[in-house]
């Protein structure tokens, strides 16, 4: 690692103090050239196979039909790129309607589903809390069982909810994983730290917001990207829980487009066949648009992604 | 799932699929024109009437067929005089197979269709692929709208019908069908789909039967030598071999396992099922499937399918097909438009189809047979004034092609959402977007061909029509209903499937077949042959 933190001036003067033939370990060492070039040809390949099949996406979805055709397929360059595929998504109102929802279903989730996971987290962490023991049993029962579609439809439809965007956030709001997961990073804490707070007076309140949380950024942004992902994902409890389609939030949308477009093929001549630009455009151009609001995300909670990722690693 | 049994899903291909078993009791194929189904429900179908004044160019001999115009009529007027609701509502669940549409507070198409039916249509739907969890949750949930489509295989489907929608038998059966004159333009043999234990239970979705065809590179035969119109097998494997040419990597056609269905055809052999004096046979069972499994492996092995054909999806078949590296495809008798757009930018491209062969001269082909209706729309238990008041709008929804309500729902309002040029509507972009609500899956009329400015088009497929329909393969099991296929057809079909592609894969021997079809009767096969010979039974004159 030092080799990172060093100037080059500094590491040109130690290079002149120790010859290449001394003694230090490989890893400090000049790398032969082919060594090198091997190393910059795997990583060349590496982002290759991560960049080509992007582009191919945002190609496709950008190519005219003669060209799919031609391509059978994914198509990695166009010389004639049109945005018709983009434009017949959006035209209409109905997609970017549904972006709103899911925008707002995501925003609101996410915070509820935070707000109910640190607070179960917390308490189920702290030894000797209320019926500490069943909670936490029941948390993990739901790990292992699944209630099943027709049954949750039940409750959601006595709960008032059918129809309604919260039936998409509070069946889901608490996910035992993600309790276990900041459950298990709370209990690795000092304790030191909370009885200190405790000696000063804090109630549990504020030894979680002013002492715990503030500790555990990496932790709850991890999860939270984890939340937002899924209710940003969810499709099939608004298929399920909203009759109304002008409530259905941009990943069921887009899949009328793909699941309702592909198999059919030539099987039913529909009103919208005529209308759509090649199927393939339309699928990548749907797959840019819903990779995108992520894409924007990432960088800003990426460095607390992967420190939450490695939080424990050398702890053992 | 492959190619094969998915389409065998959606429209009740088992005719022509290996599947025999592979067909919901509502998806699988029908026996309509002539012979043995015909006793089915054959005391309570509603009487056949020709709905709409609008004289087709092209008048199909058959009444499962579609008439075909040249141009739109002109001066549509409406089939229904007067609006079949006075203020009331009606709600429906249904399908759908295109893209979500506008709200109705933002369309005016369904606003517009609200005015004429004098009361409102509250339509929800979820994706044809999706239907099934929605139809069972809704249904699980207790409060049913209106009408509720019943699409897709459904399990326990004659109790629940008994439990949850009404017996529509009196208000249709008959000439009673008459007080719905647009209902009563509905093919018979698409009626028979929506009998259960002798009653009549919703209204079809009545699509023309003619599940796929065998399209080809007219313009890549052509000059070739090679024969365009096959006249026996000899004459078809020369053609398929002729225009294998693995240099150029191109090859014959993407898709085994319709070939074989094609072969299958060629030599008679029936649909999913043949009937003789009350028993049944599966099409798999016969030996001459067998033949044709033999023939399609030598083909195989002769190199004319495309490598990746067993496992290829459609949407990729269909792209060989238009750039030229599968000469032939199978696909959907409703994608003939499709084909001519998306060859529209291929030089020289000419659409073209095989018409069905006899194996050879002493066989009597048939075409594969499809499903003559989709779905059906059944009716929740109400009083019967609601019962007729429903059924009104049904009729109003299924307004054949040339009426003024199937401009509305098809094309919208004049000035908004679409223009005539000639004597043709054209949808303009919003237009486009309004008319995605899904009213054609409530209730419609049988389809029409109809492509405008495109009159060698709109020939073809009706050419097409009128010589497949005479032949149709029989399907005795129309109108009958097993519940072992309804749960377990589906699972059954996948396995025999999976041995089909490997013989066709040349990792299985065809000797192999007779293991896959024992286990397939001893799997359920045998149940169901029984489950469909009792109903037969039962269903017969008394």
């Amino acid at each position: 690692m030092t080799g990172l933190l060093e100037t080059t001036a500094e590491r040109r003067a130690r290079r002149n103090r120790r010859p290449a033939s001394d003694d230090r370990p490989a890893w400090m060492g000049r790398q032969p050239h082919w060594a090198t070039a091997a190393r910059g040809g795997l990583l060349t390949v590496a982002c290759l196979a991560v960049i080509v099949p992007f582009v191919a996406v945002v190609m496709t979805s950008l190519a005219p039909q003669r060209d799919i055709s031609a391509r059978g397929g994914l198509v990695l360059f166009t010389s004639d790129p049109s945005l018709a595929a983009y434009r017949a998504v959006l035209s209409g109102g109905v997609v970017t309607r549904a972006l709103s929802v899911s925008v707002v279903v995501t925003a609101v989730g996410t915070v509820l589903s935070l707000a109910c996971t640190i607070m179960l987290a917390y308490a189920l962490s702290r030894p000797g809390s209320l019926l500490h023991k069943p909670i936490l049993l029941m948390t993990l029962f739901t790990l292992l069982f699944n209630p099943g579609m027709i049954p949750m439809y039940l409750i959601v439809k006595q709960l008032g909810l059918i129809d309604n965007l919260a039936a998409l956030i509070l069946p889901v709001v608490v996910n035992a994983f993600n309790v276990i997961v900041m459950r298990s990073f709370f209990l690795e804490l000092p304790g030191e730290l909370t009885e200190s707070a405790k000696i000063d007076g804090a109630g549990e309140l504020r030894i979680l917001t002013s002492v715990v949380l503030p500790l555990s950024k990496a932790v709850v942004a991890v999860v939270g990207l984890f939340y937002a992902v899924a209710y940003w994902n969810a499709f099939f409890s608004a298929l399920l829980y909203l009759p109304s389609p002008e409530k259905w939030p941009l990943q069921l949308v887009l899949r009328t487009f793909v699941v309702n477009q592909t198999p059919l093929g030539t099987d039913e001549l529909s009103a919208a066949t005529e209308s759509l630009p090649p199927q393939a455009s339309i699928q990548m151009a749907i797959l840019v648009m819903s990779v995108i609001p992520i894409l924007i995300i990432y960088p800003f909670i990426q460095k607390h992604f992967s420190k939450g990722l490695l939080i424990g690693a050398v702890k053992g | 799932m492959d190619a094969l049994s998915r389409r065998t899903l959606l429209k009740g291909l088992s005719a022509a699929a290996v599947a025999g078993a592979a067909g919901s009791a509502l998806g699988c194929s029908a026996k309509t024109t002539t012979g043995t189904s015909g006793r089915i429900g054959a005391d309570i179908l509603p009487t056949f009437a020709q709905a709409g004044n609008a004289e087709p160019a092209l008048k199909s001999a058959s009444p499962l067929g579609m008439s075909g115009y040249f141009e739109y009529p002109p001066n549509p007027v409406a089939s229904v005089s007067k609006p079949p609701l006075s203020g009331g509502q009606i709600s429906a669940l249904t399908y759908t197979f295109d893209p979500v549409a506008p709200g109705k507070s933002d369309n005016p198409l369904w606003q517009e269709v609200d005015k004429r039916l004098g009361g409102k249509l509250d339509i929800t739907y979820a994706p044809a692929a999706d239907y099934a969890q929605r139809f069972a949750t809704t249904v699980a949930g207790g409060d049913l709208p209106d009408v509720v489509s019943i699409y897709g295989s459904v399990q326990q489907l004659p109790a629940l019908l008994k439990a949850k929608f009404t017996d529509l038998t009196e208000y249709l059966s008959g000439d009673a069908v008459k007080d719905y004159p647009n209902l009563a333009g509905l093919s018979t043999d698409a009626w028979r789909k929506t009998v259960y234990g002798n009653a009549l239970w919703g209204v079809p979705i009545a699509r023309v039967p003619i599940p796929s065809v065998a399209w080809i590179r007219a313009d890549l035969v052509a000059g070739t030598g090679l024969p365009a119109q096959p006249k026996d097998i000899g004459e078809f494997k020369a053609l398929l071999k002729g225009l294998t040419n693995e240099r150029k990597s191109r090859w014959a056609c993407g898709d085994p396992g319709s070939t074989l269905t094609m072969i299958a055809a060629s030599l008679g052999i029936p649909g999913s099922w043949s009937e003789d004096g009350g028993k049944f046979t599966s099409n798999i069972e016969l030996e001459q499937y067998e033949k044709a499994l033999a023939d399609t492996r030598e083909l195989a092995d002769a190199g004319v399918f495309h490598p990746d054909g067993l496992v290829a999806s459609n949407n990729q078949r269909n792209d060989w097909f238009t750039n030229g590296t599968t000469p032939i495809v199978f696909g959907g008798y409703a994608g003939w438009s499709k084909y001519e757009m998306w060859g529209a930018e291929v030089p020289g491209f000419k659409l073209g189809s095989l018409p069905m062969f006899g194996y050879d001269a002493a066989s009597k082909p048939v075409h594969p047979r499809g499903s003559a209706a989709q779905a059906f729309t059944a009716v929740t238990q109400a009083d019967p004034d609601r019962v007729r008041e429903v059924l009104r709008v049904l009729d109003w929804l299924a307004a054949p092609f040339g009426s003024s309500e199937y401009l509305l729902r098809n094309f919208g309002i004049e000035g908004q959402t679409f223009r005539f040029e000639g004597k043709d509507p054209i949808v303009n972009s919003r237009g486009q977007n309004l008319r995605l609500v899904p009213f054609g899956y409530v209730a419609g009329p049988t389809l029409a061909i109809y492509d405008p400015g495109r009159r060698d088009v709109a020939q073809a497929r009706f050419d097409y029509q009128e010589a497949a329909l005479p032949i149709l393969a029989p399907d005795p099991t129309q109108g009958l209903y097993s519940e072992t296929d309804a749960a377990k057809g589906l699972q059954l079909g996948k396995d025999l499937t999976d041995t089909r592609n490997g013989i066709l894969a040349g990792r299985a021997p065809v000797s192999s077949w007779k293991a896959a079809v024992t286990k397939w009767r001893n799997g359920g096969g045998d149940k169901i042959r029984a489950e469909f010979e009792q109903a037969f039974s039962e269903a017969g004159p008394k």
